[in-house]
């Protein structure tokens, strides 16, 4: 193993190591063994202070940067993380226990990519301008807002931190990061990799627990714009601190996605995008595409192809590079996904395979929870409607088309959306119909830098991943030019 | 006071909160310990329909701000079985 963790973490505070103000830290573990990584700070609002402080110290300088200059340091973010990319890869799949196979080549890349875009994008930071009359010029300027602060979940540590990260410093902001307390790893290293060339101040890093590290912080009247990627009603009291401070916020929260399968779908390509879309991260992924709308006509045969093929996908050590599906962040999420099985089955669906726990005597340590597939679901069950966020999809069959589409938007989310059919005109109808931010047509779970990622309804607004993105890490300043040489002659 | 919410990180879940300023939609399901308990507009049809209680079990939970977490514990809601 090539990544080297350190026993213990620090908070980052103005281009250093800061201890807590606390003194204490928190537990960091490997979800696939239950063994300690590491320990990390357990930060305060001590700790958030002395960091909004660095930040808006940092701001002053930071602000002021040219695009030129900007540019330049983050494609060698871009780089850094890069040279250490299987490093990086296997320090998360071991804080998270998603399968190495995903960190190296989705989570890494895609991070790597996010610098590389916002590097490209933030050249094109532009004002408009207008020639009102001949002594009388407008011009705008977008002008960066200050300190932003970002509270990050735990399922793409290193991921959501580049959604977030990249847009903030390409904008000319200086930033104070809290990941979420069971996955703060990669960030930490990230913020030590950039030491020398991100100016002290510019990336904070506080570690700690969410009424301790992260109210201070949404609550903070330092910062100027708070981003939260997490649970519904944490967003809502995190945008209740917002509003102390009158300041803007990104919310990106839950979903319960709809997967459509017509009946003409190329049903082997289908298979896989159902697989993509809820054993992907072991189905912690906000996206997840967990209420499959399969047609009436193939039902039967396609969800018996679909569970012979669940069936055989491999759960294991997330080191393994043949692992399909790796470990459950925690004990406790394990156990939730649980009892939502025996819910499910409680509301009688059927359980047609997982449902359990690995029987391996390898993985017993570890938290792991077995592919499961509920058939004859219906969409008002909890299955249906509760956010399970773990390895399980509920199969809803269905044939009368607006029907379906009216269940697939019967939910309190908005977040992403899935279908699969040859049919082009369909396939265009289908996709305005859906109520979600993303809809994946015939694939799922492609995330592209500048394809814009938001929830709709209760899933959260604001854009991240695209060059709109900007537009909510900047400000419009309007200026007017005057030059009239004499008085107009009002008074 | 409790909201049970859900979404994301951690499923449905009572988040213990102070000072949260409780909306129009969401309804009180009850009392725990002297502590309301309220549920989201979306929630309420799910977890009303269950007998539940609260439960705390070790853990820190999915990220939440739910204020008991940093002991080390975390409140759960548990069907009532039987």
């Amino acid at each position: 193993m090539g990544a080297s963790v350190q026993k213990k973490y620090d908070h980052f505070i103005g281009g250093t190591w800061r201890k807590s103000g606390s003194g204490k830290t928190i537990d960091v573990l490997n979800p696939a063994t239950g063994d300690l990584l590491t320990r990390v700070a357990a930060g305060d609002s001590r700790d958030v202070d002395a960091a909004v402080a660095a930040a808006r110290e940092a701001f002053v300088t930071w602000g002021k940067t040219t695009p030129i200059e900007r540019q330049g340091i983050m494609l060698e973010i871009a780089n850094r993380i890069q040279k250490r990319a299987r490093d990086y890869a296997e320090m998360e799949t071991m804080n998270v226990g998603k399968p190495i196979r995903e960190t190296v080549t989705m989570d890494i890349p895609l991070a790597i990519d996010h610098y590389r875009y916002f590097a490209g994008a933030l050249r094109h930071i532009q004002g408009l301008t207008q020639s009102i009359d001949p002594d009388m010029l407008h011009l705008t300027l977008r002008e960066p807002l200050g300190v932003v602060g970002h509270i990050l979940p735990w399922n793409f540590p290193l991921l959501l931190a580049a959604w977030k990260l990249a847009p903030s410093l390409a904008a000319g902001n200086t930033v104070v990061m809290k990941p979420a307390e069971q996955t703060p790893l990669t960030l930490l290293e990230l913020a030590n990799d950039l030491r020398d060339i991100l100016p002290p101040g510019v990336l904070n890093v506080v570690t700690g627990y969410g009424p301790e590290a992260g109210a201070p912080l949404a609550s903070h009247p330092g910062i100027r714009k708070v981003s939260f990627t997490g649970e519904t009603t944490t967003g809502r009291l995190i945008l209740q601190y917002a509003s102390e401070n009158i300041v803007p916020a990104t919310m990106e929260l839950g979903g319960k996605s709809p997967h459509i399968i017509f009946p003409d779908a190329d049903v082997e390509r289908a298979i896989e995008g159902v697989l993509i879309g809820v054993f992907l991260n072991q189905g912690e992924i906000c996206t997840a595409g967990s209420r499959l709308f399969v047609h009436d006509a193939i039902y039967d045969s396609f969800v018996g192809k679909l569970v012979a093929k669940v069936k055989g996908i491999k759960v294991g050590d997330p080191m393994k590079e043949d692992t399909q599906l790796g470990a459950i962040v925690s004990r406790e999420q394990m156990e939730k996904i649980l009892s939502y099985v025996e819910i499910g089955k409680k509301e009688g669906a059927i359980l047609l395979c997982g449902g359990t726990r690995p029987s391996d005597p390898a993985l017993s340590k570890g938290f792991f929870v077995n592919p499961t597939i509920f058939g004859g679901v219906r969409n008002k069950m909890r299955i249906a409607q509760e956010e399970i966020f773990g390895p399980v999809v509920s199969v809803i069959r269905w044939n009368d088309y607006d029907a379906m589409i009216a269940e697939a938007n019967d939910t309190p989310y908005g977040l992403a959306s899935g279908l699969w059919t040859e049919n082009l005109p369909l396939a265009v109808k289908t996709a305005k119909a859906l109520q979600a931010g993303t809809v994946w047509i015939n694939n799922y779970n492609s995330l592209y830098a500048g394809a814009p990622f938001g929830g709709y309804k209760k899933s959260g607004f604001g854009r991240e991943c695209a060059f709109e993105t900007l537009q909510y890490y900047t400000q419009t300043k309007s200026i007017f030019v005057s030059t009239a040489e004499k008085p107009i002659g009002l008074y | 006071m409790i909201l049970i919410g859900g979404g994301c990180c951690e499923n449905t879940a009572p988040i213990l909160m102070k000072n949260f300023r409780v909306g129009q939609s969401d309804r009180l399901l009850g009392e725990a310990d002297g502590v309301k308990v309220y549920a989201a507009a979306e929630m309420y049809p799910l977890v009303s329909a269950t007998p539940s209680i609260i439960d705390v079990t070790d853990g820190r939970g999915g990220g939440s701000f739910s204020l008991e977490i940093p002991r080390g514990v975390r409140l759960t809601l548990r069907p009532l079985s039987g």
